[in-house]
């Protein structure tokens, strides 16, 4: 008999991440692929490669699908589950940090803060109208920099005086930069404020009002900096944890939700779709005056999934966990 | 002609046509659709909030078809409310369309609205009361329609029921008509399969009139919330407001009074607008273990944005989760629904927890 | 309401209702033998403090009492906090006035003495003469107390009429918490003096009003004032709003058609945590070149 794994996929703004682990919660594989634009090719790449890099004798046997683009992915590779990224995210760093208070979790454009107490999340909150405590300020500011984002990390905890860049606006933040800039502060002392305004962003933008207790884990897309790191255990005063696979914790949460939730018979559609032609079409939902653009999700010109509609009734249904 | 526009009030928009009707007028009414929207933001300026975009939006649309009356609530607080009367009027006069808006409320007993159209007196009378009868009916469709929705079996079921119930509430013309289908929408509602069994959270809906109201709005919250399991209750009904507006002694605890002696811990002013309402409803779920709250409000909303410190004082006290919600324009439908899932969760673990097992 | 009597310190947040009695709470508490202390004025620090702490959709002036707060709970054994109804008869003030008491007790439990200025119910006078009663003073050092506090700023408001620079050219117009706070208005007027405008304050009276369209007790007085200005003399009005005010986003529409009447420029300088006022310069200097430029058209045409 084949050994039994399990698969979660994380489908962000930015990126796709997909992760195994066995029924010992051991990872045996994990992946970080950009996405750029094209979710479902990225998905596909991703099985590929996960393909060729299990053993052969285990088998999928539960999948959970979570981020923004749970719905429509959750169709195409067949998921038993779609979670929410912010409990996905949770599950996965209770599990490797059972004492763990705060979740700082920061994406491409979505940023979120996640507070547990006694292994259970009691509150959360979002970004909800405004970019600036998110990694595309950092992306945005550095591509105006012409440095890379890696660049930026190692170049920020160099830094001995970090400059203060005002400005929650992206757009007031560069002027202030370039400002900066031509007045003469080292570079190094500038990359180190944006990081700082960034985190300060975050902090308001998102954590206003809540109540940040230590362990405090620092994971998503732009954990892996290490000027983000620093400004946020200078503003908060505290260590910043930044867990294993810190990068692919939403991924990681949902194998472990897979794995959980004794499913008996797995609705994943199999490796070989890495290989199908998969589109994407819409139509106007006429049934109410909402006029939803639903997405239908094709493949071979068969509709496997639907979502989009407001209402909830074209999704495919799931089981609960 | 003789048409006249009504704002959109949600489900509720049925019983206001059928006033205009008893009054001789034609009603306009129309949900608020993405053409709507665009309309009225176009138009408006930017710092003002969802609601009077809206307000705007259906009128400019009427208008555009023809419609030479409009009708809108004359506030009285100091609410924004209160001056979006003459300002939409300015706005309709500025762009040429020939529409005149009628105030409703604090305009004596024979309102502007009342002299204009002189309906009959017997005739209007029994109209209204018809419109009455609608109304409270409503209520009783909106509140079966929280209980089943999250234990039905079948997807779906109880929004097509809903809908076709509303359908045929609209056409109804007489009261007669109204009672047959009172006890046929009872008699739906009872065939639709449900899971008894099922445990289900039970959240409660304060906040913002308008947003709890108009589903377009509020990304039809309820069923989003009845698709996740949720038993909703949505503070505002409009039977129970308007008992407090003409027979506020016979609203017993819903009446304003009854609200202030409710707030009085943490509010002790009515603020504006259902602020107070919002509070005190609060504080009513945390007494009553309710599982959660969620505050709706148009963003910038004067009188819902200055009470929630308060809410998360009433949050934190009764040890009951507030979800806050601001809605605009620009109102990310995937953003709202990944909160609304991650909340929803939160609360069943926080029963799992708790242990609290409580099957209502 | 039980208040106790045993306040030794009271402090009074230098925002809101501060600017818009200006010298009347001092007085009123000093004449009740209380020490007042007040907060700082606003600085950079509170702005700060203020946008870390305050409800994100609040203006700023709402965000500001927050921090003014926060900076004095520990030096004082009360916050004076009165709830605002209404500050001219026939009208009301900002809803968000309405909640301060109750805002103000979530981040100073039982610290927060209050009572209600309601101008339709009761007159200020009486009002503050209830209060102080209620605090525990005999009747005649309450209505001592009362008298010498509102006599204070009528006195403060005549001094400031009788200081008035004739000549001026420029208006400036906003709600009297954004007026006369330093850090809010300061780099408009450091900026004008820097360019050598004159230019004037409108001045809050919170005179009897007719019950007109507008409700909103400083909105309808600012209208008034700007329905008084004479377009011989003024050359330009400015005005500062705070990003999220919602009565400004209401009136700003009717101050710009009443300006436009009478053909008197106009410009709206908005405020909030983020900017303060920076960027302000450009903005002003380009409003008063147009205004100088299009007045040597006039003459010269």
């Amino acid at each position: 008999m084949k050994k039994k794994v399990y698969l979660g996929v994380d489908v962000g703004s930015i990126s796709i991440n997909l992760l195994v682990i066995d029924s010992n919660d051991t990872v045996l594989f994990d992946s970080y692929i950009r996405g750029q634009g094209n979710p479902i090719a990225a998905v596909q790449k991703g099985l590929k490669e996960l393909e060729q890099n299990i053993p052969d004798d285990v088998e999928i046997s539960g999948v959970c699908v979570t981020g923004s683009g749970r719905s429509l992915i959750g169709a195409v590779v067949g998921a038993d589950i779609i979670k929410n990224e912010i409990m996905a995210h949770a599950r996965a760093a209770i599990h490797l940090h059972p004492d763990v208070q705060t979740i700082l979790e920061i994406g491409g454009q979505d940023s979120k803060v996640t507070i547990i107490r006694d292994g259970v999340v009691v509150d959360f909150a979002m970004n909800l109208v405004c970019a600036a405590g998110t990694g595309s300020f950092l992306d945005s500011q550095a591509k105006r920099l012409d440095i890379s984002i890696d660049e930026l990390s190692n170049k920020s905890v160099l830094s001995e005086n970090p400059t203060d860049i005002a400005g929650r606006c992206t757009v007031f933040a560069e002027s202030d930069m370039i400002h900066k800039q031509q007045v003469g502060h080292k570079q190094e002392d500038i990359l180190m404020g944006l990081c700082h305004a960034m985190v300060r962003n975050y902090l308001s933008n998102v954590c206003r009002g809540k109540e940040i207790k230590t362990p405090i884990l620092l994971q998503g897309g732009i954990s892996a900096n290490k000027g983000i790191g620093r400004a946020f255990s200078e503003a908060l005063k505290a260590d910043i944890t930044i867990p294993q696979y810190n990068m692919v914790m939403g991924a990681f949460g949902a194998a472990l939700i897979a794995k959980n939730a004794t499913i008996k018979q797995t609705r994943f559609r199999g490796f070989d779709i890495a290989d199908h032609s998969i589109a994407t079409g819409s139509f106007k939902c006429k049934d109410c005056s909402n006029l939803c653009e639903v997405i239908e999700i094709l493949d071979s010109n068969e509709v496997i999934g639907r979502s989009g509609g407001r209402c909830g009734k074209w999704e495919n249904s799931y089981e609960t966990t | 002609m003789n048409k006249i526009a009504i704002p959109n009030m949600g489900n509720y928009s049925i019983a206001f046509a059928a006033i205009a009707d008893a009054m001789g007028a034609t009603p306009w009414i129309s949900p608020t659709t993405p053409e709507i929207v665009k309309l009225g933001y176009e138009v408006s300026p930017d710092s003002l909030c969802l609601p009077f975009k809206i307000f705007i939006g259906h009128f400019i649309k009427a208008a555009e078809e023809g419609v030479e009356y409009a009708v809108m609530v004359n506030g009285n607080g100091p609410c924004r409310l209160t001056y979006y009367r003459q300002l939409l009027q300015k706005i309709l006069d500025e762009r040429g369309l020939k529409m005149h808006i009628f105030g409703l409320g604090d305009t004596g007993i024979k309102p502007p609205i009342i002299k204009h159209y002189d309906p009959p007196f017997f005739k209007f009378w029994r109209g209204a009361l018809w419109a009455l009868q609608k109304m409270f009916l409503i209520d009783e469709i909106e509140k079966l329609a929280w209980k089943t929705r999250p234990r039905e079996i079948k997807k779906g079921e109880t929004s097509t029921v809903t809908n076709q119930c509303l359908l045929e509430l609209e056409a109804a013309k007489t009261g007669i008509e109204i009672s047959i289908l009172k006890s046929k929408i009872f008699e739906r509602f009872t065939a639709i399969n449900i899971n008894t069994d099922k445990k289900v959270l039970k959240v409660a809906l304060v906040g913002e009139a308008s947003v709890l109201r108009d589903k377009y709005l509020n990304h039809s919250m309820e069923e989003l919330l009845g698709g996740l399991g949720v038993e909703v209750v949505n503070y505002f009904l409009l039977g129970v407001e308007l008992k407090n507006i003409f027979f506020p002694h016979l609203s017993g605890k819903h009446s304003k009074k009854h609200m202030l002696e409710i707030a009085k811990p943490y509010l002790q002013t009515k603020v504006g607008g259902h602020a107070l309402d919002s509070i005190a409803h609060s504080i009513i779920c945390g007494e009553d273990s309710y599982d959660g709250v969620i505050h709706l409000c148009p963003s910038g909303c004067m009188p819902e944005i200055s009470i929630r410190p308060i809410l998360r004082k009433v949050s934190s006290d009764y040890d009951l989760p507030v979800l806050e919600c601001s809605f605009d324009e620009h109102t990310s439908h995937v953003g709202l629904v990944t909160r609304l899932e991650a909340y929803i969760d939160m609360l069943y673990d926080r029963r799992k927890k708790n242990g609290k097992e409580h099957n209502t | 309401m039980a208040q106790k009597m045993t306040i030794k310190k009271v402090g009074i947040p230098k925002s809101l209702y501060y600017f818009f009695y200006p010298d009347l709470w001092k007085t009123f508490f000093e004449t009740l033998e209380i020490e007042v202390i007040l907060s700082e004025s606003t600085s950079r620090k509170t702005i700060e403090l203020a946008s870390s702490v305050a409800e994100s959709e609040n203006c700023l002036p709402i965000k500001l009492f927050d921090a003014h707060i926060l900076e004095l709970i520990d030096k004082v054994d009360v916050l004076f906090v009165p709830r605002i109804i209404s500050t001219i008869k026939k009208h009301c003030s900002c809803p968000k006035l309405s909640v301060l008491p109750d805002v103000a007790r979530i981040l100073a439990p039982g610290k927060v003495i209050t009572f209600e200025i309601n101008e339709n119910k009761i007159k200020l006078i009486s009002s503050l003469q209830k209060f102080a009663q209620e605090l525990g003073f005999s009747n005649s050092i309450a209505k001592k107390a009362a008298n010498r506090a509102v006599n204070a700023t009528k006195k403060h408001t005549e001094e400031k009429e009788q200081s008035k620079k004739t000549e001026a050219s420029f208006f400036i117009v906003s709600h009297p918490y954004n007026l006369y706070d330093d850090y809010i208005t300061g780099p408009v007027i450091k900026k004008l003096k820097k360019m050598n405008i004159s230019y004037e304050i409108i001045e809050f009276k919170k005179e009897k009003r007719k019950k007109d369209a507008i409700r909103w007790d400083t909105c309808g007085e600012m209208n008034d004032n700007l329905f008084q200005l004479d377009p011989e003399k003024c050359k330009g009005v400015i005005q500062i709003s705070s990003f999220n005010c919602g009565c400004d986003s209401v009136m700003l529409e009717t101050s710009r058609s009443v300006l436009k009447e009478k053909s008197i420029p106009f410009i709206v300088l908005i405020i909030d945590e983020h900017s303060a006022l920076a960027g302000v310069d450009t903005r002003l200097e380009a409003f008063i070149d147009s205004v100088r430029w299009k007045n040597e058209q006039n003459c010269n045409s």
